[in-house]
């Protein structure tokens, strides 16, 4: 069973974490501070970590920098009520795999985790990714559907990149605009609706059994079952 | 620091000033220093031909030209002049040849000129008189002046010089004296162009001297110190408004989208809830958002960024959009130099102002992302063919929540302006809103504003 730590101060966010990764069915260990917190996460015997980034005590960053000095590698989200870009970069270089904002919403914690654990358990790199009879190779940029060549954009292509690494999981738009545009603010508008409109098209042509999947309320999912 | 910005200081007009008064007093006292000493030198020399005169009036017309001789060879240093003539002005003795023309014969003494075809002498400057004597002939009794007249030149040559002296040690002593405050003004400027930046943690340099420039600083920096004070105050109240109701409302939409996996409910209330709830948490976000752009450490983590591709993403990025309202989104770019700017932001920025200009464009319309050299730096322009911004509306919809009377029924809060003036704010770039070709037209100076000012 997969098994997570989290580490974080204020009960109500740990009890939020834990309810939402029970959930999905994870077994779920809760520490209300960094010093414990490190403790737990030096022994390494977890699959992902949740840190908060403000600890008393000890602090994340000084936690998840620990963590990486001892050749840990277990993914760790941060989240963090810092949203300045410079707070996520010093984050992220001190060895974070995520970095999530507070206050955030469950699902969209949820899908982050399970993005980190699945890179996690990706083994070799891929050079052509297969979802059912869909086909995209990263070496010559092509995407082929039941053999049927798809022309896209280059965006088009990291963005169905991104959701083919990440089938079966939920993704929201945030995570499609910091992880295939590489931005950080709220587009506030529909514009990645309409990006996810458009490489449908393209993709789920008529008579093709649909992959790309709308979530309600979350976000979309690249998945073969309907 | 240049001698124009240095001749306007209050230091170097007032020196300026005084040195000119200074110089004029030294003129006046030289002048009456000249006139007295030359009016006693012309005095004395009067008397010494009044005296002259008396003696030759009293001798007889024959011993004249006899006693004439005598008192040329007695006069060693040849500073006397004699001259006997008939009454039509021929000569009969003395070392005058001729009797000068400007001389009348009144027997008054004047200052005459010598030219040495007159006179056995090099041209000289002399005191003379002309006088009939019974005999009906001319005499002629003179005294050489030139002297006075070097006076007079030793005395031109101390005026010019003198003044010219005054003049320029005044010059130099204002230009001096005005570089001490002129400095330390440049130095209260510089501080001042950080404040204006928004870095309201700095302060004003004052000095040990404790005078009445450091007086003026040291009220300045108090009032800033309240002005910080009570920004944060606001500031603190608002943020903490708009982060402690973005937690309970976000663990409410989570509470409400579970309720609705749970009773696996399809219904529109569920739906329109949750669109409520995240239209109201995209206000806070945007709220939050201004405030961190305000906070951000000014401008330290500028980097040099090409806004040509910028630009270009932007309208990669917003290409899909205007192609499902059928607006035509086109791209115009001028070769610019690099600038030093947060891309990142500046990409908000110009997704902010295509997503209106986007928004508000009616169908069938025309969107123009232009990037072009404008005058001391890059100009990005957003034009559109929508309603626009009334001209009286301008100012208002920078401000936080102010929506456009033109478009009521187009969905937003009024918030996009107002981050795009938070990051044109925090780069002290300039921001316009106005038309080109009966087009709107908003545009982001990329230069520095207080730059721009001050060289205006």
């Amino acid at each position: 069973m997969t098994r997570i730590l989290t580490i974080e101060d204020d009960e109500t966010t740990a009890r939020e974490i834990m309810s939402e990764l029970e959930s999905h069915g994870y077994s779920v260990e809760w520490v209300d501070n960094g010093k414990a917190g490190l403790v737990k996460a030096l022994d390494g015997n977890y699959d992902l970590v949740t840190l908060d980034r403000m600890l008393p005590s000890v602090d994340g960053l000084a936690i998840v920098t620990a963590m990486r000095r001892e050749n840990i590698d277990t993914p760790v989200l941060m989240i963090s009520a810092l949203s300045d870009v410079d707070e996520r970069i010093h984050g992220l270089r001190a060895g974070g795999d995520d970095y999530l904002i507070k206050p955030f919403a469950p699902d969209e914690m949820a899908a982050r985790v399970e993005v980190l654990l699945r890179r996690k358990s990706r083994q070799s790199p891929q050079t052509v990714l297969h979802i059912l009879d869909l086909e995209l190779d990263l070496v010559a940029r092509t995407v082929f559907r039941r053999k049927a060549k798809i022309d896209l954009l280059p965006m088009e292509f990291r963005l169905l990149e991104y959701m083919m690494r990440n089938s079966e999981q939920i993704l929201t738009r945030t995570m499609l605009f910091e992880s295939v545009w590489g931005y950080h603010f709220d587009p506030g508008t529909n514009i990645i609706d309409v990006h996810i409109g458009r490489l449908r098209r393209k993709v789920d042509g008529p008579g093709l059994p649909p992959l790309i999947h709308t979530v309600r309320g979350s976000g979309y999912i690249l998945s073969e079952r309907c | 620091m240049n001698v124009a910005k240095l001749s306007r200081t209050t230091t170097f007009r007032l020196t300026l000033i005084y040195s000119i008064f200074i110089t004029a007093c030294v003129i006046m006292l030289l002048g009456f220093v000249y006139w007295k000493t030359a009016r006693e030198m012309t005095r004395r020399v009067d008397q010494v031909l009044e005296l002259e005169k008396q003696d030759f009036v009293m001798a007889s017309a024959d011993s004249l030209p006899r006693r004439i001789e005598e008192s040329i060879r007695r006069d060693q240093r040849h500073i006397y002049l004699y001259g006997l003539f008939t009454r039509d002005g021929h000569y009969v003795a003395g070392n005058i040849a001729l009797i000068p023309p400007d001389l009348p014969g009144n027997g008054r003494i004047y200052q005459i000129s010598l030219s040495s075809s007159t006179s056995l002498f090099p041209s000289r400057i002399a005191r003379a008189e002309l006088i009939r004597l019974s005999s009906g002939n001319l005499l002629l009794l003179g005294h050489d002046a030139q002297q006075l007249s070097e006076f007079r030149e030793i005395m031109q040559g101390a005026f010019f010089w003198g003044g010219s002296l005054t003049v320029v040690m005044g010059l130099a002593f204002g230009f001096a004296l005005s570089f001490g405050p002129l400095s330390r003004i440049e130095q209260i400027q510089r501080v001042c162009e950080l404040i204006m930046r928004g870095d309201i943690k700095q302060r004003l340099p004052i000095s040990r001297r404790r005078d009445e420039l450091d007086m003026l600083t040291a009220i300045v920096n108090k009032t800033l110190d309240e002005i910080e004070r009570l920004m944060s105050e606001v500031k603190s109240v608002c943020d903490n408004i708009a982060h402690d109701l973005r937690t309970p409302l976000t663990r409410m939409r989570a509470l409400i989208h579970r309720a609705q996996q749970q009773a696996n409910a399809q219904g529109p209330i569920f739906e329109r809830v949750i669109s409520e709830m995240d239209s109201l948490l995209l206000r806070f976000r945007a709220l939050l958002r201004i405030s961190e752009i305000e906070n951000k450490q000014r401008q330290a983590g500028f980097k040099t960024v090409r806004l040509s591709d910028i630009l270009e993403q932007a309208v990669a990025f917003f290409e899909p959009l205007a192609e499902d309202k059928s607006i035509n989104l086109s791209l115009s770019i001028e070769e610019v130099a690099p600038i030093q700017g947060d891309g990142e932001l500046l990409f908000e920025a110009i997704a902010n102002l295509l997503d209106n200009a986007i928004k508000f464009t009616p169908s069938g319309g025309k969107v123009v992302a232009r990037l072009c050299r404008g005058a001391g730096g890059a100009r990005i322009d957003i034009v559109d063919t929508g309603p626009g911004i009334q001209a009286s509306e301008r100012a208002a919809v920078l401000n936080r929540f102010y929506r456009g009377t033109n478009n009521p029924s187009i969905p937003g809060f009024g918030l996009g302006l107002s981050i795009v003036m938070a990051i044109v704010r925090l780069h002290d770039f300039e921001f316009e809103l106005g038309e080109t070709e009966s087009r709107n037209r908003v545009s982001i100076f990329c230069r520095s504003s207080t730059l721009h000012r001050f060289i205006d």
